[in-house]
């Protein structure tokens, strides 16, 4: 247990969430285990409504009820059961432990608050700051954003999109969380305007001795500020491993998919392999490995039983049959280079 | 005119009449596309990218300026005129939700264009050209009476694409078509807009944000900031050989997904600055490190570097001399 505390900020063993309603159950995470270490950066990466923001969202204890259900599995963070907790001792938990930046800074910041206000909120309920202490501080935060103090009476229109999201950053940063969950921090961006946002975030995440969630859908962004990856499909994560696994060494079919889906700037010639169909309905899951109807190595195998996750390394694991009785890759990926293996 | 080039842009201006002053959207843009072949336009949002595209079809009424169509003045054209030669000019938005009827069918969305290309008299034949533009775009048949909002994204815009298609164009101005796509569809919908190219000889203006799509599917680049067209070139010209100060960060400031050959990112600082009433000298001299005391005099114009590449500033210019 000494150990685990030291290492590990947070730890999601065998989680499963329904959302349930009249008609149908959405079948939305589905036994997902992920660690994030500590000071290290955890990207989170898959498609659209492949769990990843309601991934989050668990960690915070922030389930939309009555229709979600956590049907199973245990999440730890910093040493604490946070599914055991109750709204109160989560709200200490928030913003003190763990705060998120949400997707869109157009609409997560109070529209008739000034920005100056709703960082001093923050101090003043989290940190129990008095009123122009926490005025002081949100100044210092604004600073430590990129943004002049004197900006803190403005309100969020007077923003433009990138100066939004500094002021969201400074909003989950205010009370120095030990892990911070950025949920698309810079998908609504400009790449250059998304690039001081990424730079900002590295060196703060440094400053401050945070660990951090990168929820993306971008392998670019991943290969920028990331340690690790995990990669997830359908309520599942399929492979993970650090940056070289996942890059370098990548065994999953799926992720194979994803890198060759991706236009590739020095090879513009080379037409794009993309992953056939689409994602499984959540509410009817396939049996057996839920990637098996596009996946073009499927075994018979795939349609009949969920496969286990398969370890390469310390730090590699990936879900799929094509591992049950060898570690040697099965894909034919165009950026399968051999002479990298040797040098591992 | 040069019997290979499809469309040729002129001098074209939209300013727009705000509260505070004149907005100058798209500022004395010049270009011309040879047929077949796929100009890229790139920028961040604000740029003038998509009112670029709109004046060219005159969507958007252009302040001034020329554009010609096939040899044919399009600025000229009356009401009447203009609706002929939109079915040879088409365009594929970017959210293909709000862009579809929701309480259309695939079938009629598609039937609707092909009863006004009046090509079409009876309804047998119509049905089967439906089919068949549905086969082109890769929607199966079973969807032929589904409703937009029980498709996913990537149909959605594949019945977008079908819907422009239908009208038999020669020209099609794609505007973001993929941006609103997850990776996989992203590359499903890239590789069809490839092969319809190919196979009925379209010619596309393709406006993105993204710089690997752009590369992707681009002959050439044109890159815009602040409403002016600041570097153009073919493609492996621009990738390699970026220019424009602007250029180079922009593409330094791309996210590479790969751990090998990472280069040095240029950070731009600042923001764009105000599109409105903008000063006569050259738009991105307050974010440019290599900005002179000339940048500050007036407005570089796009001069022609190398052969086919052309480029708007100052330094370059007196560099390439």
């Amino acid at each position: 247990m000494e150990e685990f505390t030291n290492n590990t900020i947070l730890e999601i063993e065998n989680l499963h969430i329904h959302f349930v309603s009249k008609v149908e159950t959405v079948k939305a995470i589905n036994g997902l285990n992920l660690t994030v270490h500590r000071g290290k950066t955890l990207g989170l990466v898959g498609e659209t409504g492949a769990g990843k923001t309601t991934t989050a969202l668990a960690v915070l204890n922030m389930i939309a009820k009555p229709q979600g259900h956590v049907m199973a599995g245990k999440i730890t963070l910093n040493g604490e059961d946070i599914l055991s907790k109750t709204e109160d001792q989560m709200e200490s938990i928030r913003g003190n432990t763990v705060s998120m930046i949400f997707q869109d800074p157009m609409t997560s910041l109070n529209p008739v608050m000034t920005v100056g206000d709703q960082i001093a909120e923050v101090l003043q309920i989290h940190k129990k700051l008095s009123k122009a202490d926490a005025a002081r501080e949100a100044g210092k935060m604004l600073e430590t954003v990129g943004i002049p103090a004197s900006r803190s009476r403005e309100y969020p229109h007077q923003f433009s999109g990138g100066m939004k999201q500094r002021v969201l950053i400074a909003l989950g940063l205010a009370c120095t969380p030990k892990l911070l969950i950025a949920d698309e921090p810079t998908t609504a961006l400009d790449v250059t305007i998304q690039a001081q946002v990424l730079e900002l975030m590295k060196d703060l995440k440094d400053r401050l001795e945070m660990s951090m969630l990168m929820i993306t859908h971008d392998l670019g962004i991943v290969a920028e500020v990331c340690d690790e990856v995990a990669v997830m499909y359908a309520g599942t994560i399929i492979e993970s491993g650090t940056l070289e696994d996942i890059f370098d060494r990548k065994r999953h079919p799926y992720t194979e998919g994803l890198f060759n889906s991706l236009p590739d700037v020095s090879r513009r010639d080379q037409s794009l392999k993309p992953i056939g169909g689409q994602m499984p309905d959540p509410t009817k899951l396939p049996q057996g490995c839920p990637f098996h109807p596009r996946c073009e190595y499927a075994l018979p195998k795939c349609s009949q039983e969920e496969p286990p996750m398969h370890r390469f390394s310390d730090t590699h694991c990936a879900k799929c049959w094509l591992y049950e009785n060898t570690d040697q890759c099965m894909l034919v990926s165009k950026d399968y280079d051999p002479s990298r293996e040797v040098q591992e | 005119m040069n019997d290979n080039v499809i469309l040729e842009v002129k001098n074209l201006k939209k300013y727009f009449k705000t509260s505070s002053g004149m907005l100058h959207a798209v500022d004395d843009v010049s270009f011309t596309i040879e047929r077949g072949k796929t100009l890229g336009i790139v920028g961040e949002s604000g740029c003038g990218k998509t009112t670029t595209g709109r004046s060219i079809l005159r969507l958007v009424e252009p302040t001034s300026g020329e554009v010609h169509f096939d040899g044919v003045d399009v600025m000229k054209l009356g009401r009447h005129e203009l609706r002929k030669m939109r079915q040879q000019m088409q365009l594929i938005f970017q959210d293909p939700f709000s862009s579809l009827n929701p309480k259309r069918t695939v079938c009629q969305t598609i039937e609707e264009v092909l009863k006004l290309t009046g090509e079409y008299k009876n309804s047998d034949e119509r049905f089967h050209r439906v089919l068949e533009i549905m086969e082109m775009v890769g929607l199966d048949e079973r969807l032929i009476n589904a409703y937009p909002h029980e498709m996913d994204g990537g149909r959605r815009q594949r019945l977008g694409i079908g819907r422009a298609l239908a009208m038999k164009p020669k020209f099609i101005v794609c505007d973001e078509p993929v941006s609103a796509l997850d990776v996989s569809i992203q590359a499903q919908i890239l590789n069809m807009l490839r092969s319809l190219q190919n196979d009925l000889g379209l010619t596309y203006i393709f406006i993105t944000h993204d710089l690997s799509v752009v590369n992707y599917i681009s002959d050439d680049i044109a890159v815009m900031y602040l409403g002016r067209l600041i570097e153009k070139a073919p493609t492996q010209a621009l990738f390699n050989n970026p220019l424009h100060p602007y250029t180079k960060a922009l593409l330094s400031a791309l996210p590479v997904p790969s751990l090998h050959n990472r280069q040095k990112r240029i950070l731009i600082k600042g923001e764009l600055s105000s599109p409105i009433d903008p000063k006569p000298v050259c738009r991105f001299a307050a974010r440019c490190d290599h900005c002179t005391e000339e940048c500050l005099r007036g407005e570089p114009p796009l001069k022609e570097v190398a052969p086919g590449h052309f480029v708007s500033c100052f330094k370059v210019a007196a560099e390439m001399q």
